[in-house]
């Protein structure tokens, strides 16, 4: 069961100190403070990822890949991505996470028109680390999205040709 | 958008991309690739019409086959092998423009530098 938090006790002289006592001010409060939930995704896979679109969409929409779903407790989620080898030939290639929207967050993509981050060379190294303030306590999906301005972007996820090995994350975490 | 999910095999998504959007126009917003098989992203006024016209381009789409730009990068890469075979073996002999005018051997004389140049961003120099 997950822990709850419950405002701690001001002790006074004499107080009876309990097990149940202990239990909720203690115990639980300690393993409440504990818990984040997290996921993480470092690729590994038999194709790489590639997009002509010219408007953001998922990069991976598969739970667990480079889309993630976690319980918070309300508070920050601190959100990443690296890539080691991004590539376009005749464009640049924008990456963004998007949340999704739930009953107390509108949701949508950080960035602006071109989100958070930019390939601008043929091959470039991508990463961000960025934090989503406030989210209340409830599920939250993250995905991670990207766009080109032209021509084909591609992340090599584990089967490029050798050189190309690298291997992207994605991941989240809350804060405690 | 409107995201039409296709499982496929290899696919030549440059080309699948010229294929559809010469097909649907401003309909068409692009496609993707990866582990998940193959999605193509349509604006949210495609018809119904358009997205059976998109997986039917999809399905009869034919990796091997090249567009004029993947054509024309084959054909440029071809050509600076065959000019590396002819004339990269060796440095441009200065000798043999030995009694030329001026002007012709200064410029052996700058491409004997361009050579070196060359050579050494490739790191051979």
């Amino acid at each position: 069961m997950t822990a709850q938090w419950t405002a701690p006790l001001t002790w006074q002289d004499n107080d009876l100190v309990t097990a149940a006592l202990l239990n909720t001010h203690l115990r639980d409060n300690l393993e409440y403070l504990k818990r984040s939930s997290a996921a993480h995704f470092l690729a590994n896979l038999a194709s790489n990822y590639s997009t002509t679109s010219t408007s953001f969409v998922d990069v991976d929409a598969t739970a667990g890949n480079m889309a993630h779903t976690i319980n918070t407790v309300g508070g920050d989620v601190l959100i990443g991505f690296t890539s080691g080898l991004v590539s376009n030939g005749g464009g640049s290639t924008y990456f963004d996470v998007y949340i999704d929207p739930d009953g107390s967050d509108p949701g949508g993509r950080f960035g602006g028109d071109d989100g958070l981050a930019r390939q601008t060379d043929a091959y470039e190294y991508i990463s961000f680390v960025i934090v989503k303030k406030g989210l209340a306590a409830g599920s939250h999906t993250f995905k991670l999205q990207w766009k080109v301005s032209a021509s084909t972007g591609l992340i090599y996820a584990g089967a490029g040709a050798a050189g190309n090995d690298t291997h992207p994350t994605f991941w989240v975490r809350e804060l405690p | 958008m409107k995201d039409i999910v296709v499982e496929r095999g290899s696919v030549n998504i440059e080309a699948l991309d010229t294929d559809l959007r010469s097909a649907l126009g401003s309909q068409f917003v692009g496609v993707s690739a990866g582990p998940f098989g193959l999605r193509v992203h349509l604006a949210d006024g495609a018809t119904a019409a358009q997205e059976t016209q998109a997986q039917q381009i999809v399905v009869a789409h034919d990796p091997a086959r090249l567009t004029p730009k993947q054509q024309a990068e084959i054909d440029r890469k071809a050509k600076l092998e065959q000019a590396r075979a002819n004339y990269g073996a060796d440095e441009t002999d200065l000798t043999a423009f030995n009694g030329q005018p001026a002007l012709i051997q200064k410029l052996a004389q700058k491409i004997v530098w361009l050579e070196r140049e060359v050579a050494s961003l490739h790191g051979r120099g």
